[in-house]
């Protein structure tokens, strides 16, 4: 029978990374107790890493499957104290680790790439370390393939093959056997008493082991052994095949879904039964509330009296069902939920890698691991954590004597940490290193011409300065910069999610870097606005305030597009036609529910002042809508891609006839396609029809004050 | 060229075109349409079906033939091609008709730029203008406007 293992194949590489991440925080555990070690550690390892081996050799990835056997085969002698657990024990074991993982990563992006060669001499070393306690293999202990091919007269002269393999499973390890049954004829040529098959077998033991076993045999068969270290071939794993057992042909490798083509990372999730477990006990409950209320609505229709009482039942029944709804609602989302240990595992190896390699000693604290993450947000928040963690070992923390002359302990410490506060998640990275100097900063700022010199910026200015593009690729400010990947990256990334962050810092104390997330990506607070007849939505993080103009506050001087004046700043303006496009304005018509009464006065118009990638602009919308959480949902799905656009969401579902979709702004998206600052003066003329609104507000000269703060949304950190 | 089979037939302007049944996903009353920034003329913007956002496109637009209000018989025909889920503003629905395959005959030679029919079948007194889906769908994607609004003005006017 055929089967297609390529549909395991993303199974099997979910698991694997659960756990081979076990494996490494287990083997990171071991080495941080020293020679100690503790039986149920080990024994945890070793189930984690026998897992992985099982699972690969079942899938044909042979690499996997050999490198994870040494690795067991390590363990288990440590299990059985048959090997010590010696400082060059852990390190090997330590070091396996990451090239597991490094292994698995090739493979899935790659598959059927060969192992690297550092893979294999250290599968070598891990043999070997292993065969050096062990007494039954004391001579060369390690993988054997050995071809046993009896003679055709081997059982005439009273031999059993049996016997010997038997006899090979007292002296070592038998790992795989595999009968090799080509000379077998048919049956009717078959002479019982002429032996046909040979045996390979995969043995892990000494060498003088097997010739003590074959030594009977010498003459009466061809016997091969050959030294297969650390590279037994995973389609032989049998794992407790009886010998002899003829083992089923193995499942090539499966071949890559279409050569070339990029593979796309699953998109599947793995949820916790119990979780999935409730979801279904809640499914029933509203299957029966349904029921019920439509029970009732049937009592309705066949004539009987509508009365009172009845309708209270019905009302009580739709509650129970409303009740529901909402429960499996929330679960529903809890499911897109993951704890941050997933993002923090990393950490640990990460920090102390980076320890080892820079000389110094720096302990990991991880606090708040359970708290739950977005799994879309703990993908992307994993690669701005680690530039931060990288940061704080590599440039925060002082070299040791150093601590110990500024009177600190000579271990530095870091520190993780995770938690929910007010709709968000924060995530906090902290160290106690030398900190940021503020005044290197301003230093720095101004030779790179951000800042004129005579600038006065309180620290916090000045910190935030860090953040700005073009800062940090400077390289030379020590205990600041990453390496050639900035703070503005991470800050990029993190404000993609709908996030914002900020580092605050003493100097000699340490700095600690705040990053604050929204609870979830399905969901966003959204500032409803009225743009162009339509209900548009902009994401409360990007939102600093709302204004409402007044005339003289907007301003289109020469050469220059749209400005908002606010608090003697020139803020750039996008027009409703700027932020719907061409064409857009006029195309909203008919089917289009929400218009706007016809005639509103120029002075009622709003402007909401958005920051995205550190750029300010002033929408200018009709009228606020109100705020509320929305759902966000793909416009890319059926439709595509729409600059500008971040997705749809749908509003006033009042009645399942009368709910529409609102789009959501993307705020960033929106900035860079809107060539603010080259805008001419007449381009936005094209939508006469809204514009000619604003232009009025333009042109009524009167100078006024700003007057800031109309329901200011601001939703910042 | 189509085969034949079962067809759902409707009329644009005065046109009537024909959707293998296959595809049909549902048929929908009017609703409320969201205009979608930078869409090219023809798609009225995107419609929400049960938490799926699906765009809409005016056959009217597409074709260049002259607009007209929503009326009480302008429905929606959503279809399911390529994986994606499309609206189409129709004037009417008529019925579903079965096109034996000896009844179409492949699109006229002279269609013009845009080849979105598979074929044309004589059913009974009017012609019924066979569509191919995937390429008319591929011709609206928000990224790749496709075939300009012009020609099928253009086209309208020749009538």
């Amino acid at each position: 029978m055929e089967i297609d293992f390529s549909r395991f194949r993303d199974t099997f590489f979910a698991e694997a990374a659960e756990l081979a991440a076990e494996l490494d925080r287990g083997v990171l555990a071991l080495e941080r107790m020293g020679c100690a070690g503790d039986p149920g550690l080990l024994h945890s390892i070793f189930r984690a890493a026998h897992s992985i081996k099982g699972n690969a050799g079942m899938l044909g990835l042979d690499a996997i499957a050999g490198f994870t056997h040494s690795l067991e085969t390590l363990l288990d002698r440590l299990r059985d104290r048959r090997v010590a657990l010696e400082p060059a024990v852990t390190a090997a074991l330590v070091e396996a680790s990451a090239a597991l993982g490094q292994l698995l990563e090739a493979e899935r992006e790659a598959p059927g790439s060969p192992p690297a060669e550092g893979a294999r001499e250290l599968a070598q070393r891990l043999s070997e370390l292993a065969g050096a306690g062990g007494e039954a293999s004391a001579a060369s202990g390690g993988l054997h393939r050995i071809r046993f091919a009896p003679a055709p007269d081997f059982m005439r002269n009273g031999l059993d093959p049996l016997l010997f393999l038997r006899d090979l499973e007292q002296a070592g390890r038998v790992v795989a056997v595999r009968a090799d049954s080509s000379r077998l004829p048919a049956l009717e040529a078959l002479d019982p008493e002429v032996c046909y098959l040979a045996w390979e077998i995969e043995f892990e033991g000494s060498r003088a082991g097997i010739e003590e076993v074959f030594g009977l045999a010498a003459g009466a068969a061809q016997i091969a052994i050959a030294v297969t270290v650390g590279e037994p071939a995973g389609e032989k794993f049998a794992g407790e095949q009886l010998p002899g057992a003829e083992i089923p042909a193995p499942a090539p490798t499966p071949p890559a879904t279409a050569a070339g083509a990029p593979r796309r990372r699953s998109g599947s999730i793995r949820v916790d039964t119990d979780k999935a477990d409730k979801l279904i006990n809640l499914a029933g409950e509203l299957v029966i509330a349904q029921a019920m209320a439509m029970s009732i609505l049937d009592g309705f229709s066949s004539g009987h009296v509508c009365s009172s009482g009845r309708m209270e039942e019905l009302r009580e029944a739709m509650a129970v069902l409303g009740r529901h709804t909402r429960e499996i609602q929330e679960r529903v989302m809890g499911i897109r939920m993951l704890s941050a240990s997933t993002v923090f595992g990393r950490f640990p190896r990460l920090v102390r890698d980076l320890a080892a390699a820079t000389g110094k000693t720096v302990d990991l604290e991880i606090d708040g691991a359970d708290t739950e993450i977005d799994r879309g947000l703990i993908e992307k928040i994993a690669d701005p954590l680690t530039h931060l963690v990288r940061n704080a070992v590599d440039h925060g923390i002082e070299s040791a004597e150093r601590r110990r002359e500024a009177g600190k302990p000579a271990v530095g410490r870091v520190r993780l940490a995770a938690f929910h506060r007010g709709g968000s998640v924060h995530i906090e990275v902290s160290d106690d290193g030398r900190g940021i100097d503020v005044d290197r900063v301003k230093q720095r700022a101004v030779e790179r011409g951000m800042i004129p010199p005579e600038a006065d910026l309180s620290p916090e200015q000045a910190r935030a300065l860090l953040f700005e593009p073009g800062f940090s690729t400077a390289g030379t400010v020590t205990g600041l910069s990453g390496r050639g990947v900035g703070l503005d990256v991470v800050r990029r990334n993190v404000e993609a999610l709908g996030g914002r962050i900020r580092v605050d810092s003493r100097p000699g104390q340490g700095c600690m870097f705040l990053i604050a997330l929204p609870m979830t990506l399905a969901i966003l607070d959204g500032l409803l606005v009225r743009l162009g007849g339509g209900v548009f939505v902009i994401p409360l993080t990007a939102v600093v305030e709302s204004v409402q103009l007044r005339p003289g506050m907007l301003v289109r001087p020469a050469g220059c597009g749209l400005l908002l004046r606010l608090r003697g700043e020139a803020i750039p303006a996008l027009s409703p036609g700027d932020i719907l496009g061409a064409g857009a304005t006029e195309g909203r018509d008919r089917p289009t529910a929400n218009r706007p009464p016809a005639n509103r006065l120029a002075a009622n118009r709003l402007a909401v002042v958005v920051e995205a990638d550190g750029q300010r602009a002033a929408l200018l919308v009709d009228d606020l809508a109100g705020q509320q959480q929305v759902v966000v949902k793909s416009l890319e799905e059926h439709y595509g891609p729409v600059d500008g656009i971040l997705g749809a969401t749908i509003l006033g579902a009042t009645t399942p006839g009368n709910s529409s979709v609102a789009l959501i702004i993307d705020v960033g998206g929106l900035l860079r396609m809107a060539p603010v600052e080259e805008t001419p003066p007449g381009r936005c003329r094209g939508n006469a029809g809204v514009d000619a609104r604003f232009d009025a507000c333009v042109d009524a000269g009167e100078e006024a004050a700003a007057a800031p703060g109309v329901a200011s949304g601001s939703g910042r950190v | 060229m189509n085969t034949g089979g079962q067809f759902l037939t409707f009329t644009v302007g005065e046109q009537t075109y024909g959707i293998d049944i296959l595809d049909i996903q549902e048929i929908r009353g009017g609703g409320t349409v969201t205009p979608v920034p930078h869409a090219p003329p023809h798609v009225r913007g995107v419609m929400n079906l049960r938490g799926t956002i699906v765009p809409v496109v005016d056959l009217r637009r597409r074709f260049g033939v002259p607009e007209i209000d929503f009326g009480r018989f302008t429905v929606i025909v959503v279809v399911a091609v390529e994986g994606r889920t499309i609206g189409f503003v129709v004037d009417t629905v008529s019925e579903v008709r079965d096109l034996a395959g000896a009844a179409v005959t492949p699109p006229p030679w002279n269609g013009g730029g845009e080849r979105f029919l598979t074929g044309v079948a004589a059913g009974g007194e009017e012609l019924v203008m066979l569509l191919d889906l995937p390429r008319l769908i591929r011709g609206h994607a928000a990224g790749q406007v496709g075939e300009s609004d012009q020609t099928g003005k253009q086209r309208g006017q020749e009538r």
